[in-house]
């Protein structure tokens, strides 16, 4: 199948179910798709996205060839979301078996494994590029400010999970997934600062594709855990719309530095 | 083709990799640290050592290959003196 054709499916497909979530939750007759039916349709989706993504990332370091310094982050990334597609796959098992969701569960080993192979990524991704001779002035500083300020709103956000009722380790993963995605926001950040100034290149939006990825999936395990102390699991289908969002960004991004690479 | 027209092909080559923003940029940082100055004379060995370091630049975004490609676009296009 070409890339381009792939792009477009990704991104049909993604935009729709993720809208058939959205008009589950705000008109439930609308919808076409019954409440399981389609909670799987969406498990099924977001795990097609991720194994584009960690496909197409594997791939990309791969073209990249040995010696090449932007092969190692790539492989990271690329291992991060194979991590993220075994977490994914292990739960639309559960829920064509089942019928149901369950948290906490093996997939979540595999999701949280994902985040070092993910961070330490997008870390090494920061330091190639500004090793890569192009103007990076001030990053360091930067970095520090993002991360003082991430650790200054950690504590709010945290701690209603943490007041949460609930089993230690759902309680655990609930503070485990936000605190990971914080720590997420800091390499993201300076990613963000180091790739808007290609605006208008190839590159962008490669990058601007996995940071949007990467801020929805964010976002999603911060919302995930802040309904779930709050008791509202009627929001769920918003949570898993950010989430197909967010897998079909990092399968775009990931499928655009293959493209380039390739082409 | 004047210093200043070989620095503009250069940027206007590595563009629509890097976007233009960066790409001006970076070739103003480059000669800034190869002490290029577009009004003056410029050596082919300095514009030689300026497409190498956009060179290993650009090899991390578009691979090897294909920043080597670019750089021999650029060469081409400025037949090889500044």
């Amino acid at each position: 199948m070409k890339r381009n054709a792939l792009l477009a499916i990704v991104f049909v497909v993604c935009t729709a179910v993720a809208l058939l979530f959205v008009i589950n939750m705000l008109r439930p007759g609308l919808s076409p798709a019954r409440n399981s039916t389609l909670v799987l349709v969406g498990g099924l989706t977001k795990l097609a996205a991720l194994i584009i993504a960690a496909t197409f990332a594997f791939r990309s370091a791969f073209l990249l060839g040995r010696g090449n310094p932007a092969q190692r982050p790539w492989l990271l990334l690329g291992s991060g979301l194979a991590s993220m597609c075994v977490g994914q796959a292990l739960l639309v098992s559960y829920q064509y078996w089942t019928g149901s969701t369950p948290f906490p569960s093996q997939a979540d080993f595999w999701f949280v494994l994902a985040y070092p192979l993910i961070i330490v990524s997008l870390v090494a991704f920061a330091i190639t590029y500004t090793r890569s001779g192009f103007p990076a002035e001030g990053l360091r500083s930067f970095a520090i400010i993002i991360l003082v300020a991430v650790a200054v709103t950690a504590w709010p956000i945290l701690l209603p999970v943490a007041q949460m009722q609930g089993s230690p380790l759902s309680k655990t993963l609930n503070l485990t997934y936000p605190a990971l995605d914080l720590l997420l926001i800091v390499p993201i950040a300076v990613l963000v600062r180091i790739t808007s100034r290609f605006r208008g290149g190839a590159v962008w939006p490669i990058w601007l594709s996995l940071l949007v990825g990467f801020l929805f999936t964010a976002a999603g395990d911060i919302l995930f855990a802040y309904f779930t102390a709050l008791g509202h699991s009627e929001l769920d289908p918003i949570i898993d719309a950010m989430y197909i969002i967010a897998y079909g960004n990092l399968a775009w991004g990931a499928l655009f530095q293959e493209r380039l690479l390739a082409a | 083709m004047k210093n200043v027209a070989v620095l503009q092909t250069i940027t206007d080559s590595i563009s629509p990799y890097i976007g233009q923003m960066m790409a001006r940029s970076s070739v103003e940082v480059h000669c800034k640290r190869l002490g290029i100055n577009g009004d003056r004379t410029v050596s082919n060995q300095q514009i030689s050592e300026l497409l190498h370091q956009l060179s290993l630049g650009l090899n991390i975004f578009i691979g090897r290959e294909k920043a080597e490609a670019v750089i021999r676009d650029i060469r081409a296009t400025i037949g090889g003196k500044p």
